[in-house]
């Protein structure tokens, strides 16, 4: 307690003008500060030359990983002529049901070119909406599940790439889904599916996926 | 003969409190209010259910938050990734939750690491100034008054704050101490804001709101980074981070950061001495050990110092008052470590081990305390249809205080400890529609025994992009060390005053008592969160808390045994308040452009206790009103600017002398390189000081914040 009384004096008189301000602890602690932080300057410089610093890698979210996939996916599977209107006619990409890509996958694709075609991305607000002839890749959201048998039926005339990541969706009758494994991503194709609308996919991409319900083909 | 000295000048609202867990409470339903709604309220109540019904008359579509910088590197990496690559790559652990967030049966506002930078702030509760129904209120140049709908304090007691998990609020006061919670805020991954009671899955304290401020994973800070600047009220500050992959799947990262703040200033001419420095160092390591397991270390020290100046009640001085001024000296340190194990999806288990030592230096009193925490918790799917969470937490505290004559705490040490377990089960009620949660903690403490603690929540999805929620919750406020032990002499009204006609001084004098039990709220919320289009999203949350046993001083007695020199008036700590708290949320997130982006919060709150005198503080120090608004655009050439508007509503009681303000920061950044960050940020524009807070609690000299520029530089490397 005496130490209290002791600074208690000590500043009612620097109140009242009486005492001086003397230095006080903290510049010595801001001095220690700055050497402390200097030092790690020092030390953070010299790891940075002892250590392969261009290894920049980040976290990533699902659906940025899914985003990507899907734009690689205009790449890696070949449509039918008829399934645009011309040779100008944009790439479209559908997206149904819950938007978890947020404007990334836009983003993704702009400003790419898919054999001289434009990529466009369009949002389909119901489900009702959906005209299948429109798109070439439509990704339908796991929050459509019940209806999902529904939705895979009206794509089966055209030549659409129906992607989703629901479980069993490739089962169903979907061409590729997404499936969560630990850390990663992992990709589901039903080859017969994409074969009966008349999509050929490279198998440089089957090889990376799980072939469901068909054989895998090389159709390259 | 002596009328009742009144409690005039500074009444003590110190609450009480024991300790908050990640971890757990909980309670059975069977707490229904007398009163639950009275009839002043129902016109707030039409109100709110008639701006729920407009909104939802908006049908519209979808999604998203907006586009920043980091997403377009995220996109040129990815991109570059060969498909193998892509497959390959890592993606966020057990990706349900957060993506979750939006749909929450509870009033959920995340804060983004590009939020924080946007905004120019260069502390935690700054940055909360963005969050709708939180009130913000800077005491002085280092302490903060940070609350969730109401009883604004310097010790706010019904809000838990975690950092990584590891509680920061302190069990001797009830409260924050705002001047030694700091990290390197760009290493902030979210600052998770949730308003209303946590407490079933957070435990104790969680009875307005729980902040969880999550940092980066070292794998997401790899690489350096060195920032430097300094302006009219910021010093100087600086800081650096390196990161680095140590192994396959393993990743460290060190900081260092230091800052020094000048004064406020006080319009009564007062000498201040609020300035702060504080140095902070620390690391994180996160470990892959297998697919499925991850193991996190961190840990931080620091050091600072914090002026102050505590008028205390004394007879040592003519005037009765005697200034304590100096620094407090902070120092602490804590180490943490985490497991967590993933089985699928939607089950995963963690455990998590953490030991803090704080030390506080204050002109009154000196506290040393250890904290060790443990806590367990384990998600699963019981079932197509229910996510269960269950776990279980002990949390021991030891600490040891040096009191002085003013004030004191007894015992001047003590060990106590939170024994804890809460479930929590969320039943899909009608597939994809609606959602049931219903939980409960049960918690163990020293103070006020064992507490149950309670909620229900009922989550509606009508449509896609429309969500409905409902919750009613039981929280409790629990004991501190201050409401129980201790000894304080507040004011002592001069004789022959209107207050005092006596011819001898009376010293009121509080003195904590062991009687003294928790504060509960059953608390029922409603909101509506809807997605207007892709670029507009609303959040409207509102609110009736129904309070009991809320603290309030009791009359002790009168003791003569000073006379001739002073009378001595002593009032105990009890449980005597109790009253109601309403009010409406809203946040806005609205990009009108892709380069253009505005959030709006608005808050309004209304706080209405019954008794006096602690009841009448409680009621003045939030404000009704709060509005917030932010524009942040990026401009060609790499560069963003950013503005910030804010008005706050005057404190209700006018003695306590808070007007209305208004504010504006702007924040300007520019990219000359990608690896260059050059930014000048202006602060508080739009006056050359103002006052925001005037402690009722313990006693603090408040002082005025002062408009200020600042510069700042960082490198990643």
């Amino acid at each position: 307690m005496a130490f209290l009384n002791k600074r208690a004096i000590y500043t009612c008189k620097r109140i009242r003008g009486i005492a001086p301000r003397v230095a006080s602890p903290r510049i010595h602690r801001r001095t220690l500060g700055i050497s402390l932080l200097g030092f790690l300057a020092g030390a953070c410089l010299l790891l940075s030359v002892l250590t392969d610093t261009h290894a920049q890698i980040d976290q990533f979210k699902e659906f940025q990983v899914k985003s990507v996939f899907i734009y690689h996916l205009t790449n890696f599977v070949s449509w039918p002529d008829k399934a645009f209107d011309g040779m100008q006619a944009p790439l479209r990409i559908g997206v149904l049901g819950d938007n978890r890509f947020g404007t990334f996958l836009s983003k993704t694709v702009q400003g790419e070119e898919v054999k001289g075609r434009h990529i466009v991305v369009d949002r389909i607000k119901k489900v009702k909406d959906l005209d299948p002839s429109t798109y070439h890749i439509l990704f339908i959201s796991s929050s459509l599940k019940k209806q999902l048998p529904g939705i895979l039926q009206a794509t089966q005339n055209w030549s659409v790439l129906t992607v989703g990541d629901t479980k069993g969706f490739a089962n169903l009758g979907g061409i590729v889904n997404f499936i969560r494994k630990g850390k990663r991503v992992h990709v589901e194709i039903n080859v017969n599916s994409a074969k009966r609308v008349g999509l050929t996919i490279s198998s440089k991409l089957l090889k990376l996926a799980k072939i469901v319900n068909g054989q895998q083909t090389m159709e390259d | 003969m002596i009328t009742k000295p009144k409690l005039k000048k500074r009444v003590n609202t110190n609450k009480t409190r024991c300790s908050p867990e990640p971890g757990t409470k909980t309670v059975v339903d069977h707490y229904i209010p007398s009163q639950p709604l009275r009839i002043r309220q129902r016109p707030f109540l039409f109100l709110m259910i008639a701006s729920i019904f407009f909104l939802f008359s908006s049908q519209s579509v979808t999604v998203c938050w907006a586009t920043n910088s980091s997403e377009d590197k995220a996109i040129r990496y990815l991109k570059d990734l060969s498909i193998e690559d892509l497959l390959n790559t890592e993606v966020t652990s057990v990706s349900g939750k957060s993506e979750k967030l939006s749909e929450a049966a509870a009033a959920i506002f995340v804060i983004t690491d590009e939020d924080i930078r946007r905004s120019g702030a260069t502390s935690i509760p700054e940055v909360l100034r963005m969050a709708p129904g939180l009130q913000v209120a800077r005491i002085n140049a280092n302490s903060w008054a940070v609350t969730s709908r109401g009883f604004s304090d310097m010790f706010a007691n019904k809000l838990l704050i975690l950092i990584d998990g590891r509680s920061v609020y302190t069990p001797l006061f009830s409260g924050v101490f705002w001047d030694v919670q700091d990290t390197l805020l760009e290493d902030v991954d979210r600052i998770e804001v949730i308003r209303g009671p946590g407490a079933t899955l957070w435990g104790a304290n969680a009875v307005n709101g729980i902040i969880n401020i999550i940092t980066k994973n070292a794998k997401n800070s790899q690489g350096g980074m060195v920032t430097a600047g300094a302006g009219t009220e910021e010093r100087g500050f600086g800081s650096m981070r390196y990161g680095a992959k140590l192994g396959e799947d393993c990743y460290f990262k060190v900081y260092a950061k230091y800052f020094d703040r000048d004064e406020g200033s006080s319009e009564a001419g007062f000498n201040v001495n609020d300035d702060w420095d504080a140095f902070r160092g620390g690391f994180r390591t996160d470990l892959g050990i297998s697919d499925l397991d991850s193991l996190t270390m961190q840990g931080d020290i620091y050091s600072g110092n914090a002026g102050i100046t505590r008028p205390f009640a004394s007879m040592e001085s003519a005037s009765y008052l005697k200034f304590y001024r100096d620094d407090v000296e902070i120092s602490g340190g804590n180490i943490l470590a985490r497991w967590r194990h993933t089985f699928s999806e939607s089950s995963d288990l963690s455990l998590q081990i953490y030991y803090d030592r704080t030390e506080r230096d204050d002109p009154v009193f000196r506290q040393d305390q250890d904290t060790f925490d443990a806590d367990f918790r384990h998600r699963f799917r019981w079932g197509s249809r229910q996510e269960f969470i269950w776990g279980m937490g002990y949390r021991l505290i030891s600490d040891k205080i040096s009191n002085s004559p003013h004030f004191q705490i007894r015992p001047d040490s003590k060990n106590f400890d939170i024994l804890s377990a809460f479930a929590q089960d969320e039943i899909m009620l009608l597939k994809d529609h609606l959602w049931f949660t219903l939980g409960a903690k049960f918690e163990d403490n020293d103070f006020s025994g064992f507490e149950v603690q309670p909620s229900g929540r009922l989550l509606w999805k009508p449509y896609e992009f429309h969500t409905i929620w409902g919750a009613v919750s039981r929280a409790v406020r629990t004991p501190s060390r201050v409401d129980q032990g201790m000894l304080f002499d507040l004011v002592i009204i001069p004789p022959g005053s209107l207050d005092n006609p006596s011819p001898y001084p009376v010293m009121a004098r509080i003195e904590g008592v062991k009687d003294f039990d928790s504060e509960e709220v059953i608390a029922y919320e409603l909101g509506y969160r809807v997605e207007v289009t892709d670029n507009l999203f609303m959040d409207l949350t509102t609110f009736y808390n129904d309070f009991d046993d809320i603290y309030e001083t009791a009359e002790g007695g009168i003791d003569y045994s000073q006379l001739p020199s002073h009378i001595i008036a002593l009032y105990y700590t009890g449980n005597s308040g109790g009253g109601e708290t309403y009010g409406a949320e809203l946040a806005t997130t609205w990009g009108p452009l892709d380069w253009w982006q505005m959030k709006v919060a608005y808050t309004y709150l209304k706080v209405d206790m019954d008794s006096k005198p602690i009841g009448d503080i409680i009621n003045g120090s939030s404000p009704h009103n709060q509005f917030s608004i932010q524009s942040i655009i990026n401009l060609p050439g790499n560069m963003e600017l950013d503005v910030w508007f804010r008005y706050v509503d005057q404190l209700p009681i006018p003695r306590l002398s808070v007007h209305s303000y208004t504010t504006l920061d702007v924040h300007l950044a520019w990219k000359p390189i990608e690896s260059l960050e050059l930014s000048l940020v202006g602060q508080n524009l739009l006056d050359s000081q103002h006052l925001e807070f005037n402690p009722m609690s313990f006693p603090s000299l408040a002082t005025e914040i002062e408009r200020s520029v600042y510069g700042k530089l960082s490198w990643h490397f």
